[in-house]
């Protein structure tokens, strides 16, 4: 029979707030995000000229470019499409997710990425263990759920855009692959920049893969790349302390950024890490503290611009 | 509609024949709205809950569903605003309350899409 040893703790205060407005976060009204954007809502007309190629959020209404979605307008030389401010992932060819697997298929995973549909992972565009190039044999089609089951997560690149919408992708390059220890932050698709590279190992001591898709992971820096694995080895080694505490700090940051709609790459991500290591972890979850963290950051966003 | 909606508690909220035909009703407009073509072989589903019924029920889903679907980024031709209106006792009224529309007077439901003017719906009780 084995004794359960309970140990007293001392009373921990616990932080009750009551619902109150939040206030939005600005810089001064001269930088308002406002200036320069041309934001329309769905039957707004945004040119009678018919010189104009429509894109997506458009129709034509009797010779009129109206608007389709609340967002804002885009125009590219002659074509004129309208970004929705809210809206599934439209994934492109090209394009950094992070997915988790939610079927195993004959041939072909089954992924969710926050788009309309379930994006399509082939037999035939992952990598062989052992980095074989060889065609893929029924043996390999019934080993499939050894590599990947339901539920894990993987990164992978946009090969091709099917004719109803759904995503191809593949993990042809060794940086793709299963994703092993980690934490998954979901955030809005619109608020992560288009970059040259989605991987970055930030200087604080953790690793993140910024997802087109909205999906971010982050995960401590790896030691030694095995790179004969290729994508197959995760490592379940524990975790040391302090990198936990770097990536806590970074997913509430993260989330500190996205309730205040600030864009997403590794310079803000830095920068609002920075800016918090004052604060302590779980504060930086409270309002008032998130707010004066996101001021902090776009202050300095704002000089590096300038 | 939920149960506490209405003066006297609903005791059967789904499935009756006034709310199936505002679900049908419901369908018809967004069908006219939303740009469908975009959506080959998808399904929308839209789902309207009742908290307090005094009146416009229709029009008050209509608003709601409008304004929930462009938040998601469906796109949709235009708004679509909806609002009773009704003629009681050699009087005309606007937004009709519960005791309005069962006072025995005629009531008029519209929805529009105001910037074409075009019309979703014109359903007129007496």
């Amino acid at each position: 029979m084995r004794r359960l040893n309970l140990q007293k703790t001392e009373n921990m205060a616990a932080d009750m707030r009551l619902p109150t407005f939040r206030k939005q976060v600005t810089l001064s009204p001269s930088l308002s995000a406002l200036d320069g954007k041309d934001l329309v809502v769905p039957g707004d007309v945004i040119t009678s000229d018919t010189g104009f190629m429509r894109g997506h959020g458009t129709y034509m209404d009797e010779e009129k470019l109206t608007a389709s979605v609340a967002g804002e307008v885009e125009r590219v030389n002659k074509l004129i499409c309208v970004r929705p401010l809210r809206t599934r992932f439209n994934g492109e060819v090209g394009d950094v997710v992070v997915g988790r697997i939610t079927e195993v298929q004959q041939k072909r995973w089954k992924l969710e990425t926050n788009s309309r549909l379930d994006s399509v992972l082939l037999l035939s565009s992952v990598n062989l263990p052992g980095g074989e190039l060889r065609r893929r044999s029924a043996e390999d089609e019934l080993t499939m759920r050894d590599y990947l089951q339901e539920g894990d997560l993987i990164s992978a690149e946009v090969q091709s855009v099917f004719s109803d919408g759904a995503l191809s992708l593949h993990t042809r390059s060794l940086k793709y692959g299963k994703l092993g220890q980690g934490v998954l932050v979901q955030l809005s698709p619109s608020l992560i920049k288009r970059q040259k590279t989605h991987f970055h190992n930030l200087p604080c001591g953790a690793s993140i893969i910024l997802g087109n898709n909205g999906f971010v992971w982050l995960y401590p820096a790896p030691g030694q790349q095995d790179e004969e694995a290729g994508g197959y080895y995760t490592s379940l080694e524990p975790v040391s302390l302090s990198d936990r505490e770097v990536i806590s700090r970074l997913r509430n940051c993260l989330l500190a950024l996205g309730a205040h709609k600030v864009l997403l790459y590794d310079t803000s991500v830095l920068y609002c890490y920075e800016s918090s290591l004052p604060h302590q972890i779980k504060d930086i979850l409270k309002p008032e503290v998130m707010e004066e963290i996101v001021m902090v950051t776009r202050q300095k966003l704002v000089e590096q611009e300038g | 509609m939920a149960t506490f909606s209405t003066a006297e508690r609903k005791r059967r909220p789904h499935g009756d024949r006034k709310s199936t035909e505002m679900s049908l009703h419901l369908k018809q407009t967004f069908e006219a709205a939303v740009l469908t073509n975009l959506y080959l072989r998808s399904q929308i589903d839209i789902y309207v809950k009742i908290l307090q019924s005094d009146g416009g029920n229709y029009s008050a889903c209509v608003n709601a569903a409008t304004l929930a679907l462009i938040n998601a980024g469906i796109p949709m031709r235009d708004y679509v605003c909806a609002c009773t209106a009704g003629f009681v006792d050699e009087t005309a009224l606007a937004d009709l309350c519960h005791a309005d529309e069962s006072g025995g007077g005629t009531s008029l439901a519209l929805a529009l899409l105001p910037r074409g003017e075009h019309i979703a719906l014109l359903q007129m009780d007496a």
